[in-house]
C-alpha cells in the first residue's frame, strides 16, 4: 500500500494547523453540527473534520466512527490534503492507492471516499470528509455541497485564529 | 420570451448550517445573485431596498413569513410582487396549501429536505425567472407554466404529509 507523500511544504502545513491550538481539544457544538449535517445529507454512515498531523489522523469532530484518529499512513485524507480539489474515490478496491489499504481490506472496510481539504493560513491541515462501506458516485451538485459545508467549517476555523 | 438575465434570489432561512450550505452551492453553480438572511425581519429590510426575481422562504416563523410574503404581493415591498416564491417548512396542511397558492407560491419544500432538493427548486425558479421579459414587455403569468415544467413535477398534493414526499406542488 502507498502511503500519500509528505507535501514538500509540511514544516509549513504543521506550523498552521497547531497554530490553531485544536488538536486533542474536546468536542465543540459548531462543528459537530456542520459533521452531522453531512452525515445526513448525503446518507454517509461516516462523516470527519480530520485533521492530518505528522503521524496520525485527529477526528475533531465525527459520526459513525469509535475510533478519535488513526496513524496517517493509512488515512485517505493523507492523500487528499495534497491537492486543492475535492478527492473522490468511489470504489477504493478499483483504487491503486488504497486496494489494499487495511481500512479498506479489514474493518471498517471502506469502499468511498470524498473529502474537501480544510485550509489555514493557505495551508491544507486537513478535511471534511464522509465515507461509506459501498461504492458511490458523487457528482457535481454533491461536490458543490460539500464544498459549500467545508467552507462553513474553515470559517470556524478562522474564527479560533481571530484575536479576543 | 426576451432575452434571458441575471436573477437575484434572497434566501430566508433561520437554521445556519442550512442557510450557508444552500446559498455556498447556489453561488457555486451560479443559480443566481444569492443574498441570504437568518430572519423574516431581515428579509422584509432588505426587500424594502432591493428588488428580488426569486424569494425561498422558510416558514419556521409562519405568521410572520406569511404576512411579509401578503406585503410582497401587495406590492408594499420594492418592486417585488411578482417574485417566483418558494417556501419550506415542517409541514404544510390544506388551509395552508390553499393560503399559498393564493400568494402565488410556486412551491413548498417539506422540511427535513435535502439541500439538492432546494438547488434544483432554485435552479427551476432562477430559470424561470430569468426568462421573463424586463419590465414592461409582458407580465410574468404567461411563464407560470413553464415554471412549473421545469421543476414542480406534480407528484404530489399539497398538505399531503410527509410520508415519501419531499415536497409538494401547489402552484
Amino acid at each position: 500500500m502507498p502511503a500519500a507523500p509528505i507535501p514538500e511544504n509540511e514544516a509549513e502545513r504543521l506550523e498552521a494547523l497547531r497554530e490553531l491550538l485544536i488538536l486533542d481539544t474536546p468536542p465543540e457544538e459548531r462543528f459537530d453540527r456542520v459533521i452531522q449535517f453531512a452525515a445526513e445529507e448525503f446518507d454517509a454512515p461516516i462523516a470527519v473534520l480530520s485533521l492530518v498531523d505528522a503521524e496520525r489522523n485527529w477526528f475533531k469532530s465525527f459520526v459513525g466512527l469509535d475510533v478519535c484518529e488513526v496513524p496517517r499512513d493509512v488515512a485517505f485524507c493523507s492523500h487528499a490534503i495534497l491537492q486543492p480539489e475535492v478527492l473522490v474515490v468511489e470504489d477504493a478496491t478499483l483504487d491503486p492507492r488504497f486496494a489494499d489499504n487495511p481500512l479498506v481490506t479489514g474493518g471498517p472496510g471502506l469502499r468511498f471516499y470524498a473529502g474537501a481539504p480544510l485550509q489555514s493560513h493557505g495551508q491544507r491541515i486537513g478535511t471534511l470528509c464522509v465515507l461509506d462501506v459501498v461504492p458511490r458516485r458523487f457528482d457535481a451538485t454533491d461536490i458543490a455541497i460539500l464544498r459549500s459545508l467545508r467552507t462553513l467549517v474553515q470559517d470556524e476555523l478562522e474564527r479560533r485564529t481571530e484575536p479576543a | 420570451m426576451g432575452a434571458l438575465r441575471a436573477t437575484r434570489m434572497l434566501l430566508v432561512e433561520p437554521h445556519a448550517v442550512l442557510r450557508g450550505v444552500v446559498a455556498g452551492v447556489a453561488r457555486e453553480l451560479q443559480r443566481g445573485d444569492v443574498q441570504a438572511v437568518a430572519s423574516v425581519a431581515s428579509a422584509e429590510r432588505v426587500m424594502r431596498a432591493e428588488r428580488f426575481d426569486v424569494v425561498v422562504l422558510s416558514l419556521d416563523d409562519a405568521p410572520d413569513a406569511i404576512g411579509l410574503l401578503e406585503r410582497l404581493r401587495a406590492g408594499a415591498l420594492r418592486g417585488a410582487d411578482d417574485a417566483l416564491v418558494a417556501v419550506s417548512a415542517a409541514s404544510c396542511d390544506a388551509a395552508t396549501a390553499a393560503r399559498l397558492r393564493g400568494l402565488g407560491v410556486r412551491r413548498v419544500l417539506l422540511k427535513p429536505f435535502k439541500v439538492r432538493t432546494v438547488v434544483e427548486t432554485i435552479a427551476g425558479l432562477c430559470a424561470a425567472a430569468a426568462a421573463v421579459p424586463a419590465a414592461g414587455e409582458s407580465g410574468r403569468d404567461g411563464d407560470a407554466a413553464a415554471a412549473g415544467s421545469g421543476d414542480d413535477r406534480g407528484d404530489a398534493a399539497a398538505g399531503s404529509g410527509r410520508d415519501g414526499v419531499d415536497a409538494a406542488t401547489v402552484a
